[in-house]
């Protein structure tokens, strides 16, 4: 990989403007972002057609509430894009402290109007016939405010007290009303944003091993409890109990099994007749093994790890390190839901229930993804701006 | 700013990018195994849980008589049910069930709108509906096999029933693995609910349709035979009774009807075995001839008209004095056959009765025909001669008393009865044929044919008088037994029965009738030899059924009415419409097109259906009676032209 200063000092090398952004990055991650989005609509279609027909709707409601929720994602993903990125950083604190507000909000007693309990859980905001949820805030809260703070305790990283404590506090602030909810699985992928984010400023490895064994007997015990132990043990041996716990991996792992090299084709999947679970969300990557193969499969994961690509050479040009610390921390937002989705659906990881970005069911999910990829197109326009580089440069001399 | 630069820590970024990719390839790692290698496990699973194998009922084969009428007979039919959560154009479902099943629009409202996941609709419907329905969402269907009766009740103990696929009792029992058929096999797609996913089915193995199974019975005699019956036990007040047309020579039944109070099922005339009394003794007497121990003219002194033997009192009805042996037959003298009887050895007895096929089965392919019992003569007491030679100590079946007859009316030679002609395959190719059988010669054509003479002049102008037709001659013999009840015969239970040849001097037919517990006259001469004769007589009426006509026209009594009369019908019952010849005499034939004549459909609507039933079968009509007591319509209707030999449907009401 040739480092960016030589494309600086290479003299003005001209991109074509494709509109957000001069950068051929831009491009690609638009393209890219499209087509999964695209490809997402489609595959809702043939996994929820019959769901929605089920509960007496027209096959076609759950296409059309996702496609809401994409154009307001893709709006959100113009202002992104649009503003200065370094304006997050201003931003940090008052997106966290409104991601703590409504996660503490939801798990309030007495709140159950707005937050009503869904499948033993209080997850959602509703107001206004709006449904939000809240933690999907978090993650992208976590992820710009995380970046702002590690910039500016840099120095002290190697502190315990004063380069650890305050990220555990806030952390802490959003991880614990979210397992609350209860969402656990939520709350370790947000804590593992952050973690990645501050790793990615260079937190001491010390300290993370410090929080792993701080955070093991937490999630021994709470991992023991109910639900998620039954999980547990069925993803060790998902044959052992075919009819419990084990069911969904064996009928996710049926599903793609069954797809072969290319797959029953479109709209042609069996396992969505009530054999896999929630097919037109936590299980649509399985959907899409046994649509389409493994060929979907192999583009599908090509899809995904060029977005990452992208968003890391984003980073890698990054004008400054704000701006490498947002777009490696929402390129891994991206990168970590399709792989623990994927990871769930090929029995490689316990059974939660993530997204697969851009293309799962889920509304909130799907605008602030949109809206990542918006700020990663933010970073990639500053980079690419000449005037930008120069001041880079500068700065740095 | 050093520091600043430095700490732009690249190999963290690359370690959590290297992470991912790490991640990206373990999927593909995985999707691989998963996929390609292990590919093949997962679609058996798969198939698994997504097809189901059912089974496609093959069509049951048909029943038919002698002639090609179908007795019974199988159609496919649909249920349909509906899955009100699966509907989308509520009032559009409504309209179609409206439309195409005549379901009303209330009850199609209420399916279609129901809370319940699933809602069969009540009855079945044609086949047909399938396709017409076929596209609407929420609308399923199952198959669904109906045996038809086509002729009602006429031959239910006989046929038997069709239980969950299954034959139960009579022929389709008998004949199950004949007209099952093979079925054939079906793979549907099923959710994970197991229910079959519409459109989603592929027949691999079609059904192999059963065979048919075509009967001996004639349907016209069957059914005149069943009206008799129905007409004897209702006017007699008999708990049931049975009757039995063969063909001697041939020992095929031509007719096999048992009526039984609904508690006794199945068919008596194979299965319920019975001590006959008098029809039994022209057996003895014909074994006694055969075997030159007396000869008709021998004479037989009755007085006082009681005879005790072995501390067992025999008595005659009325004393007769010193009669000869063929007056005792004619006359029935229980003391005169019972001293007759003396003459034969034990041995010679039960030989005798032996050779007449009496306490064996006659191998009738029907389930659950008895044997009766004839026991050896080491067991039998002192009594037992004199009880034997009038009828008792043994119990017999009325198709042994048929075929026995049978012998006597064939030259002696004892048939195998036979209820079954043909076995064909589901194209009508003809797999197995059943030729009449000889059993053994019992007696000689010279005793048989003096047997038959002593039986024309009990119909003449003995105890079977009732039997007795204007026009042919007709032998017979009656009888009338004690029935058992619980511990031993109790006062006023009899079976009444009487046997008939038809005509006499060269017999086409043997009928066997027997009458369980008549009330009132309990005679047979009395009771059982009028359904003989209405039965005979309504035969001759219905000119149809298998009678060699030729043979008859030579048969009929010397010119005494040359001229064809309009049928008469003997008055056998006490209905509220009165006696049969009150009835107008049927078909002032009108011409509908040259040489087809036709007749005017009678009103019988409001009549108990058995007069209507009657009435009909007057008009030369064929009539199916679905159960219920009382008419409320024909089709065709009063009045419409039909030609004889059509078949008249009764709509009635009442519970059958």
């Amino acid at each position: 990989m040739a480092p960016p200063v030589e494309i600086a000092t290479a003299g003005p090398v001209r991109y074509p403007d494709v509109g957000l952004g001069r950068g051929w990055e831009s491009a690609a991650l638009l393209g890219v972002t499209v087509l999964l989005l695209s490809f997402g609509l489609l595959t809702l279609y043939s996994t929820s057609s019959l769901l929605a027909q089920r509960s007496g709707d027209p096959d076609y409601i759950y296409v059309l509430r996702q496609a809401s929720a994409a154009a307001v994602g893709l709006l959100a993903l113009v202002v992104c894009a649009g503003i200065p990125y370094r304006l997050w950083r201003r931003l940090a604190w008052p997106l966290m402290g409104m991601s703590i507000f409504l996660l503490v909000l939801i798990v309030l007693p007495g709140t159950e109007p707005i937050a009503p309990r869904i499948n033993g859980a209080r997850r959602w905001l509703r107001l206004f016939g709006v449904s939000v949820q809240p933690s999907e805030i978090a993650k992208f809260a976590i992820i710009v405010w995380t970046a702002g703070m590690a910039l500016r305790k840099q120095e002290h990283f190697q502190s315990l007290s004063r380069g650890l404590m305050p990220f555990l506090l806030v952390w802490g602030a959003v991880l614990v009303p979210t397992a609350l909810e209860p969402d656990l699985s939520m709350a370790v992928l947000i804590g593992l944003l952050g973690a990645i984010v501050a790793f990615a400023a260079g937190a001491r490895i010390a300290h993370f091993l410090f929080l792993g064994l701080l955070a093991m007997p937490v999630l021994i015990a709470q991992l023991g409890v109910g639900f998620r132990g039954d999980r547990i043990k069925a993803w060790i041996d998902p044959m052992a109990d075919p009819s419990g716990a084990g069911f969904q991996i064996k009928q996710s792992l049926i599903s793609i099994g069954s797809g072969g090299l290319t797959g029953e084709g479109f709209a042609q999947g069996r396992q969505k007749f009530g054999f896999l679970p929630e097919p037109h969300t936590d299980f649509m990557f399985s959907m899409i093994g046994e649509e389409w193969g493994f060929l979907g499969v192999a583009g599908l994961v090509l899809l995904y790890v060029s977005l990452v690509l992208v968003g890391f050479r984003i980073a890698r040009r990054a004008p400054d390190m704000f701006g490498e610390l947002l777009a490696i921390g929402f390129s891994s937002l991206i990168a970590v839901h399709a792989l623990l989705h994927m990871f769930v659906g090929l029995g490689l990881a316990p059974t939660t229930g993530l997204p697969l970005p851009l293309i799962s069911f889920g509304r909130s999910n799907l605008v602030v993804t949109l809206a990542a990829v918006g700020v990663l197109v933010s970073v990639a326009r500053a980079a690419s701006r000449p005037e930008r580089r120069g001041g880079r440069r500068r700065a740095r001399a | 700013m050093t520091a600043r630069r430095k700490s732009r820590p690249v190999l963290r970024r690359r370690l959590v990018l290297a992470a991912w990719l790490v991640g990206a390839s373990l999927v593909l790692a995985r999707a691989a195994q998963v996929q390609l290698l292990q590919g093949g496990t997962w679609q058996g699973l798969a198939d698994n849980q997504h097809q189901q194998t059912t089974e496609v009922p093959a069509p049951r084969g048909a029943v038919t008589d002698r002639n090609g009428v179908l007795l019974a007979m199988s159609q496919e039919r649909v249920k349909v049910s509906v899955a009100p959560g699966e509907i989308i154009e509520h009032d559009r479902t409504v309209e179609v069930l409206n439309d195409v099943l005549g379901v009303s629009t209330a009850s199609a409202t209420a399916a279609v709108r129901s809370e319940r996941r699933w809602v069969v609709l009540r009855g079945d419907y044609p086949a047909s509906v399938r396709s017409r329905l076929a596209g609407n969402r929420g609308v399923y269907f199952d198959r669904l096999s109906r045996r038809f009766y086509p002729n009602g009740a006429l031959g239910s103990a006989l046929l038997g029933v069709v239980l969950d696929g299954h034959g139960a009792g009579g022929i389709e029992q008998a004949f199950e693995s004949v007209l099952h058929g093979a079925s054939g096999k079906e793979i549907q797609a099923r959710d994970a609910t197991g229910r079959v996913i519409p459109g989603e089915s592929w027949v691999v193995e079609a059904p192999r349709s059963g065979g048919e199974v075509v009967l001996t019975i004639d349907r016209d005699m069957q059914e005149i035979a069943y009206g008799a019956l129905l007409d004897a036990v209702d006017s007699t007040g008999a708990r049931g009774g049975d009757i039995l047309i063969v063909e001697p020579g041939t020992g095929e039944i031509l007719a096999m009807v048992s009526l039984r109070d609904s508690t006794h099922a199945g068919l008596a005339a194979i299965n319920a075995p019975y001590e006959p009394g008098s029809t039994l003794k022209p057996f003895i007497v014909s074994g006694l001839l055969e075997r030159r121990k007396i000869e008709l003219g021998d004479s037989i002194d009755t007085a006082p008209g009681h005879w005790t033997v072995a501390g067992r009192t025999i008595t005659d009805v009325s004393a007769r004095g010193k009669i000869t042996v063929a007056e005792a037959l004619r006359y029935s003298s229980n003391v005169g056959v019972a001293k007759a009887a003396q003459a034969f050895d034990h041995l010679e007895q039960y030989e005798t009765l032996r050779d007449f096929g009496f306490g064996l089965a006659t191998g009738l392919p029907l389930p659950g025909e008895q044997s009766g019992i004839l026991r050896h003569p080491d067991r039998w007491s002192a009594q037992s001669p004199a009880s034997l030679a009038i009828g008792y100590e043994l119990s017999v079946t009325p198709i042994q008393m048929a075929m026995a007859y049978g012998a006597l009316a064939n030259g002696g030679v004892l048939m195998e009865p036979r209820i079954v002609r043909e076995v064909r395959d589901a194209t009508g190719r003809p797999v197995e044929r059943f030729a009449p059988r000889e059993v053994r010669q019992v007696v000689s054509p010279t005793t048989a044919a003096r047997i038959r003479e002593v039986l024309v002049s009990v119909v003449e102008g003995g105890t079977g008088t009732a039997a007795r037709l204007a026009d042919f001659r007709v032998a017979g013999k009656s009888g009338t037994s004690r029935a058992h009840g619980p511990g031993g015969y109790t006062a006023g239970n009899y079976f009444a029965s009487f046997a008939g040849f038809f005509p006499a001097d060269d017999p086409q037919l043997v009928l066997y009738v027997r009458l369980d517990r008549p009330r009132g006259r309990y005679y047979g001469g009395s009771t059982a030899a009028p359904v003989t004769r209405a039965a005979l007589e309504a035969i001759l009426a219905a000119s149809r059924g298998h009678l060699d006509r030729a043979a008859l026209a030579g048969a009929r009594r010397e010119a005494r009415r040359p001229e064809p009369q309009p049928v008469r019908f003997a008055s056998l019952t006490l209905d509220p419409e009165g006696s049969w010849s009150a009835l107008p005499v049927p078909a002032p034939a009108t011409p509908l097109e040259p040489g087809v004549r036709g007749v005017r459909m009678p009103d019988v609507r409001g009549l108990p259906s058995r007069v209507a039933v009657r009435r009909l079968h007057a008009y030369g009509l064929h009539v199916v009676w679905p159960g219920g007591t009382r008419v409320v319509g024909t089709h065709p209707a009063a009045g419409q032209w039909s030609l004889p030999g059509d078949t008249v449907l009764l709509r009635t009401r009442g519970a059958p």
